[in-house]
């Protein structure tokens, strides 16, 4: 059943990149685009740290290190999962989720993954090249077990940024358009662009618990620079296994609700 | 395009974004509510790691209320519809054409609309004005009725200055298959450098002089400390004069563009 989703993946990347490709002016505009995002954020923090040598308890490397880290975050949204969640909600309204649901393949994988962005993929590689050369000039020990422990936990975070994401889009099921929930999620999502430490304690344990939007991209920051506890070890698992079983419970919820168009 | 149809339509735009009452509030209050949060934080984190009172010249305080200000008096410059991108998309679903048989110039029209636009944002403004320039307000310049009316002509001003920004810009769809990329660009720098994302007086000195002869810091930065009682009242006529030659030089920009791009132009059906 994996292998088969994952033949599945492979040719609606290569799909995708084909229609990419139509539209050359266009791909290079969008990779221009990010490029000047990721400097833009770069200059934000570089600006701040004019005023100040720390902020969130972290140096202006250790700042770079995590500001890499989201924009790769970032670069996997736009890649892998934006060009397909942001049209879900007219998916469902149209009723265009009846000849996705009788596909012997999950429903959700195939609304979530179906459009691989071709032309976010160049700017993936940037992102991917900007945090290798943050870690690269980072001037403290980062010795291949944190980097392998930060790989995985940054996983981690990517399918929890996933599950709160697709989250704020099933309420479509019983709303008449999804656009108020989606607006909602991009403000929220800000939440996660800066370090979780900068928060008031009451709103850092909710952005780690109830709400884990600081598991995203500060929780993989603070493994590679502190180390994995046993500690993180299990709250990144726990909250890997908890945010799945959350998704199964709502995206089937959802579903029943669906009133088909056909 | 005669006075009276210039406020028909920007009346007509003003009650269609007014339409859905609830989600513009609601939106705007979500909005703000999560931005306080984030602006706190990030800020108040700042000003207690560094040790300091004061930052770029702002307190805590000013800054938290300069940034909240800029995200309303954002809802004006930019106008509380669809803002950008609304040029390319007449071009490329043809609907260029129907300005042709329109009795107005086409920037002209669209310029109502975007006026109407600005009118929500104004009412949201001027419910929040006041508590805000009683917080923000500096002990050198007072924030008063002078302050206040000079501060809504650089709003109106900067409305005018981001509406024709876009006009070079989005032509470029005239001649490329797709240029919301390149509105995203131009969105990005004029956000970092007008003082959207943090006040100007952060930035080193060499870039704020520089900036100064650009179109930028009369879009949000300038207006805003206006506003709140921060910026002399000489400084506002040399910053209008400023933003007034960009306004003209952007448009002249415009009209060459589209000028340019509207001999090539094609569309199938009106």
């Amino acid at each position: 059943m994996i292998a088969r989703h994952l033949r599945l993946y492979l040719h609606l990347v290569r799909f995708s990149f084909a229609r990419a490709l139509e539209l050359r002016l266009d791909f290079v505009f969008r990779i221009l685009m990010d490029c000047l995002y990721y400097a833009v954020q770069l200059a934000f923090f570089g600006l701040l740290y004019r005023h100040t040598s720390l902020l969130g308890g972290w140096t202006l490397d250790q700042m770079i290190v995590f500001t890499a880290t989201f924009l790769l975050v970032d670069a996997v949204n736009m890649t892998v999962l934006f060009s397909n969640l942001s049209i879900f909600p007219a998916v469902v309204s149209k009723g265009e989720l009846d000849p996705i649901l009788v596909r012997p393949v999950s429903a959700l994988f195939f609304v979530s993954f179906r459009d691989f962005a071709a032309s976010s993929f160049v700017n993936l590689v940037l992102a991917g090249g900007l945090l290798a050369w943050a870690l690269h000039r980072y001037p403290g020990d980062l010795d291949p077990a944190r980097l392998l422990a930060f790989a995985v936990v940054l996983g981690i975070g990517l399918v929890v940024f996933y599950v709160i994401e697709v989250s704020f889009l099933i309420p479509v099921f019983w709303l008449d358009s999804g656009n108020a929930s989606w607006e909602l999620f991009h403000q929220v999502a800000k939440y996660a662009e800066r370090p979780v430490q900068i928060y008031p304690q009451w709103l850092r344990r909710f952005l780690v618990t109830a709400f884990p939007l600081g598991l995203v991209v500060s929780l993989p920051v603070q493994v590679l620079f502190e180390g994995l506890s046993i500690e993180r070890a299990l709250h990144a698992a726990a909250a890997l296994a908890g945010s799945l079983v959350f998704l199964r419970w709502f995206w089937r919820k959802g579903l029943r609700a669906y009133g088909s168009a056909s | 395009m005669t006075f009276r149809l210039f406020v028909t339509v920007a009346g007509l735009r003003a009650r269609w974004l007014l339409t859905h009452r609830g989600d513009f509030w609601i939106g705007t209050v979500v909005a703000l509510t999560v931005q306080a949060g984030l602006v706190y934080s990030l800020w108040s984190s700042l000003f207690r790691e560094a040790g300091a009172t004061t930052v770029g010249g702002y307190t805590l305080r000013e800054i938290i209320v300069y940034l909240l200000m800029v995200m309303v008096a954002g809802r004006v410059v930019r106008g509380t519809g669809r803002t950008e991108g609304t040029f390319a998309a007449d071009i490329y679903d043809g609907s260029l054409v129907h300005y042709a048989v329109y009795p107005t110039h086409y920037f002209l029209f669209k310029y109502a609309e975007r006026v109407g636009e600005m009118l929500p944002g104004l009412v949201q403004l001027a419910l929040l004005l006041p508590g805000a320039a009683a917080l923000g307000g500096t002990d050198t310049v007072a924030a008063g009725g002078g302050t206040l009316l000079g501060g809504l002509v650089a709003l109106v001003l900067a409305n005018a200055l981001y509406f024709i920004l876009f006009g070079p810009v989005e032509g470029v769809a005239f001649w490329a298959e797709g240029v919301w990329s390149l509105v995203f660009m131009s969105r990005y720098v004029v956000t970092l450098l007008g003082g959207g994302m943090m006040p100007l007086g952060l930035f080193p000195a060499w870039a704020r002089e520089a900036l100064y002869w650009s179109p930028f810091p009369y879009l949000f930065d300038r207006p805003v400390n206006l506003l709140l009682g921060r910026v002399p009242v000489g400084e506002w006529w040399s910053g209008c004069v400023v933003g007034a030659a960009w306004v003209a030089a952007l448009s002249l920009a415009t009209h060459l563009v589209w000028h340019h791009g509207g001999r090539r132009y094609t569309s199938a059906g009106a």
